[in-house]
């Protein structure tokens, strides 16, 4: 189980993450919602051990990431927001490397990184360098380098993005087989429509603050018509009609 | 109404400012970065026009010489006339090789530009004149810088043409080698960019560009002594068929009406040479514009069996971790043209070095005792290419790529591994700083000091053993991950402490091998006590590994130093 007690994050004066506190039980895919700037990226970052909170706890399975981060780190897969990789590695190189880092056998590597390219169709592009690759392509080796070394828990950060409509099924298909084997997936995004249909439960942030925490089917019987509508009814989201029709007229001036 | 804002509206004047920008874009630097890369080159640009200035001083000091009298004034003159050839040839040449990454459109521009509104056609010609400018730009400016230089030369009782037609030969001739340098370096990019396949491209334009700014750097002391070939010159030498500058020199006196047949020959290589430069850019170019699609677009194929093993498993040696971080070094090193031109810069100048020390010894042996000259110069090389070479790879390994990327690392990041992964860093230093120049000059010493040779270097690989622990002693850093803030210290302070490491270790290190090579006894003492400092400075470095975290930022150092107590 991973527990996240009173995290708190201050940049300075600003304060990004405000006792934010979850859990996240095995089998569990959690969606963490927000609008930008809510805190999302800083609870993963915090959550991946990226970044150190300013106060607050996180465990998984006992293993507090302050007293033990390697036993800790070594349970987590993480794919960031942005494709960030080496890009003047190929695809094979990079999961090399990660498995070296993550201190899987060489043959073991070597086996499972053939086999993944294969299932997530980047064998034909493995000799390109990454340079080369679109950014639905840089996430797929990047859900590979989070998978290969078997984490129990899987921390996704907008994983859909740029990805193509098989892609985009499979790793749904992917993550509900993942969390029936018992796995924990913290899945931030933006997507309404995947939390509906991947997450048990849903987390929606909101200045720092967690302003709500319920399981997605009870989610849409307070009064809201969809998680959508709980959302930017929690989030306090102001009306974007009238942005949209400004954004309309201005493209249409000469 | 300005030039800039008649124009702003046309699509050819946007493009070929976009690609003009374009070239002064590395794409590792920042906004801020490239736009104190820019002040940097403005900067270049006043510091050729001075240099030219203190060239011509320092030139009719010389002339007013009793030298420059017993000198026979045609070869002399001819031969400054090649130096002030070849200068602007060399500004030229580095100038373009650092935008060799543009000099072609991109599989990018055809993505992004091709997209829009504007035909293949105004994409390229855009790209021609972005060029175009640029490369004029720095034929311009240094041609300038050499114009006192051949206002000297060129006047005077001995002349005998008028200084305007005189002028007008040098400036042909001189102008046609500065636009041969540039069309034979877009010519070698085309031919790359046409005929490599393109998933050996990347790896094989990085290692042609880094093999010619050697090449470039090493041929600086040689430019130099270009004004030493006037006796080459009136014998008419055929070594001088080498030297591109001596080549336009033959078109310049042709032009100035003294064809005798060894210009004649030295002006036939120079048009070859213009002509094949701008034969194969232009094909290039034209074969791009009409196939860019099938060019850029074409999949990448698998290499052969053995390359595809040596990507990335590397050596067994030291573990997973001391293998992934040695390959990741390795294939950063092979692929990256900011680290390899870092790399190959530095250690090309450790060569120039060397090589300067050679010639000056085999000069100096004319005049003294030739073996005594030879035997200090060997011995003494490798400690200067060895120190040259250390600062070369560090310098490499400290500057970043794909910053945002090391969260891969900062996410496996485990103390137990650290000594191996960081013991994989200062393996590399010592391979490529130290291993390679002792090996490189090992060949040279033999022929020179018989079987002691095997004596000397071993000397010098110990010391440079000791060397890489004193520069790895604080290193805890992954190559390439770290954020690089350069100018910590005060440039002035920094390279005095340099210039004095680099006397006190070639000094000591010369003395004590060639205190080795004379009394074998003395030499196996030298070789235990530097033997003992490097473990000694070994472990101290692992000691210190053990109880400190890797560092992911540069940061600047504070006044008062951490005693890191809590470390013992």
């Amino acid at each position: 189980m991973l527990e996240a007690r009173g995290l708190t994050k201050r940049y300075g004066g600003l304060l990004a993450l405000d006792k934010v506190s979850f859990q996240l039980n095995r089998g569990e895919i959690v969606g963490y919602l927000g609008p930008n700037g809510s805190g999302k990226s800083t609870t993963v970052n915090i959550v991946v051990g990226l970044l150190e909170p300013s106060s607050g706890t996180i465990a998984l399975d006992g293993h507090t990431l302050s007293d033990d981060p390697i036993a800790y780190k070594r349970k987590i897969g993480y794919v960031p927001e942005e494709p960030y990789l080496y890009t003047h590695l190929t695809a094979t190189e990079y999961l090399t490397l990660v498995g070296r880092l993550r201190g899987i056998p060489q043959a073991v590597a070597d086996d499972k990184i053939g086999r993944l390219l294969r299932l997530l169709q980047l064998h034909d592009s493995r000799y390109s360098t990454m340079a080369a690759y679109s950014k639905g392509m840089r996430q797929r080796v990047l859900l590979a380098a989070a998978l290969m070394h078997n984490p129990d828990l899987l921390v996704l950060d907008e994983p859909f993005s740029g990805l193509d409509v098989n892609a985009g099924l499979l790793f749904r298909a992917l993550l509900g087989l993942l969390a029936a084997d018992g796995r924990m997936i913290l899945f931030s995004t933006h997507r309404f429509d995947m939390v509906e249909k991947l997450c048990s439960r849903v987390v929606i942030l909101s200045s720092g603050r967690l302003v709500a925490e319920q399981a997605i089917v009870t989610s849409t019987d307070q009064g809201a018509s969809s998680l959508e509508d709980t959302f930017v009814r929690v989030t306090q989201q102001p009306d974007f009609t009238p942005v949209a029709r400004e954004i309309i007229d201005t493209i249409r001036a000469s | 109404m300005t030039l800039a804002s008649r124009f702003a509206d046309k699509a050819w004047y946007r493009l070929t400012a976009h690609f003009f920008v374009g070239l002064f874009d590395f794409g590792v630097l920042s906004e801020a970065g490239s736009d104190a890369f820019q002040r940097v080159l403005i900067g270049i640009i006043a510091t050729m026009l001075t240099f030219g200035l203190l060239f011509a001083r320092i030139l009719m000091s010389a002339a007013s010489g009793r030298h420059a009298a017993a000198l026979a004034p045609a070869p002399y003159r001819a031969a400054i006339e090649a130096l002030i050839i070849g200068v602007p040839m060399l500004i030229v040449a580095f100038t373009t090789l650092l935008v060799s990454h543009s000099l072609f459109p991109d599989e990018t521009d055809f993505r992004v530009l091709l997209a829009l509104p504007v035909s293949r056609r105004l994409v390229f010609l855009s790209k021609l004149a972005a060029l175009a400018l640029f490369a004029g730009i720095f034929i311009v400016s240094a041609h300038v810088a050499m114009l006192p230089v051949f206002a000297i030369i060129s006047g005077g009782r001995q002349a005998q043409e008028s200084f305007l037609v005189r002028f007008a030969a040098h400036m042909l001739a001189s102008l046609s080698a500065s636009t041969m340098i540039v069309l034979a370096l877009t010519a070698i990019n085309g031919a790359l960019l046409l005929t490599v396949p393109r998933v050996h491209l990347q790896a094989a334009s990085t290692a042609v560009r880094s093999t010619m700014l050697c090449a470039l750097v090493l041929s600086l002391p040689l430019a130099a002594r270009l004004p030493t070939v006037a006796p080459l010159l009136a014998a008419g030498s055929r070594s001088l068929y080498l030297v591109p500058p001596v080549w336009f020199l033959g078109v310049e006196e042709l032009l100035l009406g003294h064809g005798t047949p060894y210009f004649g020959r030295l002006a036939g290589i120079a048009a070859a040479a213009l002509v094949a430069s701008l034969v194969v850019a232009v094909g290039s170019y034209s074969y791009l514009y009409r196939r860019f699609d099938r060019v850029m677009m074409r999949p990448a194929d698998a290499p052969s069996g053995s390359r595809r093993r040596a990507a990335m498993v590397g050596g067994r040696m030291g573990g997973a971790q001391f293998s992934a971080i040695s390959a990741f070094t390795r294939l950063t090193l092979a692929r990256s043209a900011l680290h390899q031109g870092v790399f190959v810069a530095i250690a090309a100048c450790g060569a120039g070095l060397v090589m300067n020390s050679f010639i000056g010894a085999m000069n100096m042996g004319r005049v003294r005792s030739p073996e005594n000259e030879i035997v200090n110069t060997v011995v003494a090389a490798p400690f200067t290419l060895v120190f040259v070479m250390v600062l070369a790879v560090r310098a490499a390994l400290v500057l970043p790529i794909e910053l945002r990327a090391n969260w891969v690392f900062r996410l496996t990041e485990d103390p137990g591994a650290r000594a191996a992964q960081l013991g994989a860093v200062v393996h590399t230093v010592a391979r490529f700083g130290v291993l390679w120049p002792v090996v490189v000059l090992l060949p040279v010493q033999w022929a020179v000091l018989g079987p002691r040779a095997l004596i000397c270097a071993s000397i010098a690989y110990l010391a440079g053993l000791v060397l890489v622990e004193l520069h790895m002693a604080d290193w805890l850093r992954i190559p390439f991950t770290c954020s690089y803030m350069p100018g910590k210290r005060f440039v002035g302070n920094t390279m005095l402490i340099g210039l004095a490491a680099f006397v006190a270790f070639t000094f000591f290190g010369w003395a004590f091998a060639l205190l080795a090579i004379r009394n074998v006894t003395g030499g196996l003492v030298v070789m235990a006590i530097l033997g003992a400092v490097a473990m000694q400075r070994r472990r101290h470095r692992l000691w210190l590994w053990r109880g400190t975290a890797l560092v992911f930022e540069d940061v600047l150092p504070t006044e008062v130093e951490p005693l890191k107590l809590s470390a013992y």
